[in-house]
């Protein structure tokens, strides 16, 4: 019966979500990086243009999902619920993660919004090196191939820079080495460990002091910021790569919705405020949607599936190392040492209630079906109850203690850590 | 300085010493979570309240470490080893105290390093190439051996398990998934924070539900004071000093953070000591090597920050992220475009240690009461934090799982007399010498030479070899009795 009414309620909010305009809740933007790194950074320019000018009519929130090359926080995307109110703010590290193998899908498993900011890419080298432009860089390494070393992270679009690069220029062969984020690269550079590398725009006005030089742009023309820089396509080398900023919808999304969400993102664009903050950062504007988003991804898309990944030398196993070093130096400590103590019966009565105490929580807040204040509250009272079953009896402090922090913990983690919880 | 700021600053301690005190929560996290609050502020006051959270966190980890055992921040794993068992043996309040002025001493410490000598140290930290890394990675190793107490050979086995808990997830060096089974949420594999609530929150809270049914010992705390006799003081003065060194100087190092310094004082002031046997029973060198090094590594860790817009930390890449939203270069130029932003931060830094001791020095008497709270509520409580904290870290309900398994794990190595601190070690180096190792290979092209031939990271081996075998060799007055 209860069942029935639920259902019944649930249909008519459904409904009525389809009846009222999209959005109806608040819009939660899956960034897959950590919070304060360039893409989070961007995104919340964006949001705090949306907010202010109170574009979309619900909250625009910020859910960080970091790990995996931003492969985690895309899956999780692509796997939530397809009617507008989750997205995914991801650049063209969608497209690189795929073809590089690091993940399993790209575009084609999401419905584009639009495609918003572009960040030019400056190949750079230290301004001790004897190179003045791209194609001497390039000419050593076709000269001594494998004798420039070039940082970039693998399967990252800086390193399908680098093989577009090696691509045009025939015969030239970089070696590869992993290096980290830009500061990173920029320490490496500066310290000799590194030849080449890439820098986005905004990186290379922060650190170019510290004795960067910039030998190309890989863009059309050339940056208004450095005049003096001359393009790829200037020196003869057909490359043109910069970093896109892409917003996705899970598959099956209703269309009027993705060109509603596409419509704030424009109008955030439009801001001021917006507008401001991209000039300091060296983003360009750009703004594109509908069938010619669809046709920009699939020609970038193509321009990386020509390429492969290329391991430049074998790496020991450290897996296979690490295993059997376990095994060997376990065996000794367990010969060594003693008869671990025997289990007694409390200790697995102790196990086994604080287990599944912990389980049925851990599991009821997966299943996203249970309220956080409420499961957490029951939770800590039935924990607290069972753990003073055999001592003194304290009701009112563990009520009091059981509703204060799960409270507690509700007001700090959503309202002001703005973090998903169930 | 003004006023406004000085608010700021006792806010930002505050919060920052209450979250590095739960487990569950730590600085990074919170830290991270609190940037988007900052946008509506201007860069100074901002900068102010990050830093200071900053500070706060490093050192309020001490304070569960040393009272529960659960170290609240992973800075403070080695604070466990001696604190602990001090405040057991019924002087929690001489435990705080000196882990409370070693943190005092080494953030003044780290503070005049950054005044002093930020140009010079950033730049060397650019001079340590990948090879250089991985031989100091490799040291701090092989101090595994050295922390391990009660056993070296079980030691050794949980710094191992430590190592290879580490290695599913991206390859460091390719960024292909490895040993994920399948599984694409451990793609990322399991990140620090859980595996470190695991080992040491959950199963601690095993325990102590298992020593409930026995109506075990309680910390009984009899008259002993915060305050140290100035002659006690003077004992510690070197290793004071050598402590806050080493922790400076490791905070230097980008990506080597505040676990590693207190590791490689502990490594250092044990070795120094007259007395080695009694480290990790409690005694006074252990805890104020640890704590005087962890809060020495954020003031270093600010050198390459300031100096050249390197982050130095986890933490320092959120407050670059911080610079950049609030319009500002980060960067070489930072220092000559923005030097009173340069100033905001190195006198934040400053006023933020000194609030900091006051804060803990005022808050200790009602802290060390902790510890007499019902176990039948502390624990929920714990619990409660751990799996929130756990999920906040990336919205993931995978993050919380990973933290039961490892609490399994954790009070299974317990039982069998493991000790997990070994694990930990292993656990937060692997990555780091593995990316090291992999790409110095890559940039000589697969030869090893380079890792004997440059000067520093052939040091770094041989001290590493030393320490190394002097620890298999010469064992350890008062482990003899363990081996059979």
């Amino acid at each position: 019966m209860f069942l029935r009414w639920f259902s019944l309620v649930a249909l008519t909010l459904a409904f009525h979500g389809r009846a009222g305009t999209f959005p109806t809740k608040p819009v939660k933007v899956i960034v897959p990086f950590s919070p304060g790194g360039g893409s989070d950074t961007f995104v919340r320019i964006l949001q705090s243009g949306i907010q202010a000018n109170q574009l979309l009519g619900q909250p625009f929130t910020v859910i960080n999902v970091p790990g995996a090359g931003g492969t985690i926080g895309s899956r999780r995307a692509k796997g939530a619920f397809p009617d507008g109110h989750t997205i995914l703010n991801l650049h063209d590290g969608i497209l690189s993660a795929k073809h590089s193998g690091q993940a399993l899908y790209g575009a084609e498993a999401f419905e584009p919004i639009a495609a918003t900011g572009r960040s030019g890419t400056l190949i750079c080298v230290s301004d001790e090196a004897p190179y003045q432009t791209l194609a001497e860089v390039l000419a050593a390494a076709r000269k001594n191939p494998g004798s420039v070393s070039f940082g970039a992270n693998f399967g990252a679009t800086s390193y399908f820079a680098g093989r577009m690069l090696e691509q045009v220029y025939e015969g030239a062969e970089f070696n590869f080495v992993p290096a980290g984020g830009g500061a990173k690269r920029f320490a490496a550079m500066k310290g000799g460990h590194l030849d080449v590398s890439t820098f986005t725009v905004s990186e290379y006005v922060g650190f170019q002091a510290g004795g960067l030089r910039a030998v190309a742009l890989l863009g059309a023309e050339r940056h208004p910021a450095f005049p003096e820089v001359m393009t790829a396509r200037e020196q003869g080398i057909d490359v043109d790569w910069d970093l896109i900023q892409y917003w996705w919808a899970p598959k099956g999304t209703p269309p009027e919705r993705i060109a509603r969400l596409a419509a704030v993102l424009r109008e955030a664009m439009a801001t001021p405020e917006v507008a401001a903050k991209f000039k300091e950062l060296y983003v360009d504007p750009l703004f594109v949607t509908g069938p010619e988003l669809t046709r920009l991804i699939g020609e970038r898309d193509a321009k990386v599936a020509r390429l492969s990944v290329r391991q430049a030398i074998e790496l020991p196993d450290f897996p296979m190392m690490i295993g059997m070093l376990l095994v060997v130096v376990g065996g000794v400590a367990a010969w060594r040492g003693g008869r671990p103590a025997a289990m007694e019966a409390g200790t697995l009565k102790a196990l086994a209630g604080l287990g599944l105490s912990l389980g049925v929580y851990v599991l009821a807040l997966q299943s996203g079906r249970v309220a956080y204040v409420f499961a957490t509250m029951v939770f800590m009272f039935a924990l607290g109850a069972w753990l003073m079953r055999g001592g003194q009896r304290r009701w009112s402090a563990l009520a009091v203690t059981a509703c204060g922090v799960s409270g507690l913990c509700q007001v700090v983690f959503t309202r002001w850590l703005i973090v998903d919880l169930p | 300085m003004d006023p406004v700021l000085l608010i700021w600053i006792f806010l930002g301690v505050t919060v920052g010493v209450l979250v590095g005190a739960v487990p569950g929560l730590t600085g990074a996290m919170v830290i991270s979570l609190s940037v988007p609050l900052t946008f509506g502020m201007a860069p100074e006051p901002a900068l102010a309240l990050l830093v200071s959270m900053y500070v706060g966190s490093v050192s309020g980890g001490l304070i569960t470490a040393t009272l529960l055992r659960i170290p609240g921040t992973p800075a403070s794993i080695i604070t466990t080893l001696d604190g602990y068992p001090m405040a057991k043996e019924g002087r929690p309040g001489r435990a705080l105290g000196l882990g409370m002025f070693a943190s005092l001493f080494g953030g003044l410490a780290s503070w005049l390093v950054l005044v002093l000598l930020a140009r010079p140290l950033a730049d060397w930290s650019t001079r340590m190439g990948p090879a250089d890394m991985f031989s100091l990675v490799l040291f701090a190793l092989v101090l595994i051996a050295v922390v391990s107490r009660e056993s070296l050979w079980a030691g050794i086995f949980s710094g191992l398990l430590g190592i290879f808990c580490a290695l599913p997830g991206q390859h460091p060096a390719l960024g292909h998934p490895r040993m994920t089974f399948g599984i694409a949420e451990m793609d990322a594999g399991f990140r620090l924070l859980p595996v470190l609530l695991g080992l040491f929150a959950v199963s601690q809270v095993l325990r102590d539900v298992v020593e409930l049914n026995k109506r075990a010992v309680t910390i009984e705390v009899r008259g002993d004071s915060l305050w140290l006799k100035w002659s006690e003081w003077r004992t510690q003065l070197f290793n004071l000093i050598r402590s806050s060194a080493l922790g400076s100087l490791v905070g230097v190092l980008p990506g080597v953070g505040a676990n590693v310094g207190s590791i490689l004082a502990y490594g250092a002031a044990k070795a120094h000591s007259r007395t080695p046997e009694r480290f990790g029973q409690g005694c006074d060198e252990g805890i104020v090597a640890s704590e005087a090094a962890n809060n020495a590594t954020v003031g270093g860790a600010l050198v390459p920050l300031v100096a050249l817009g390197i982050p130095g930390s986890v933490v320092d890449a959120i407050l670059l992220g911080a610079l950049v939203i609030h319009g500002l270069q980060p960067g070489p130029l930072l220092f000559t475009n923005n030097p009173e932003i340069v100033g905001v931060i190195t006198n934040s830094y400053l006023v933020a240690n000194l609030f900091m001791f006051v804060v803990m020095m005022l808050g200790a008497r009602f802290i060390a009461k902790l510890s007499r709270v019902p176990k039948e509520i502390l624990i929920p409580v714990i619990l409660t934090f751990c799996v929130v904290g756990c999920y906040a870290l990336g919205n993931r309900m995978f993050d919380v799982w990973v933290m039961l398994i490892f609490g399994l794990v954790g009070f299974g190595l317990d039982r069998l007399r493991v000790p997990l601190a070994p694990f930990v070690i292993g656990f937060v180096l692997a990555p780091m010498a593995e990316e090291n190792l992999c790409a110095a290979l890559m940039l000589s092209g697969g030869s090893w030479l380079p890792f004997f031939t440059r000067p520093i990271s052939a040091v770094f081996l041989v001290i590493a070899l030393a320490v190394g075998v002097s620890a298999v060799v010469y064992r350890p007055r008062g482990t003899s009795q363990q081996s059979p």
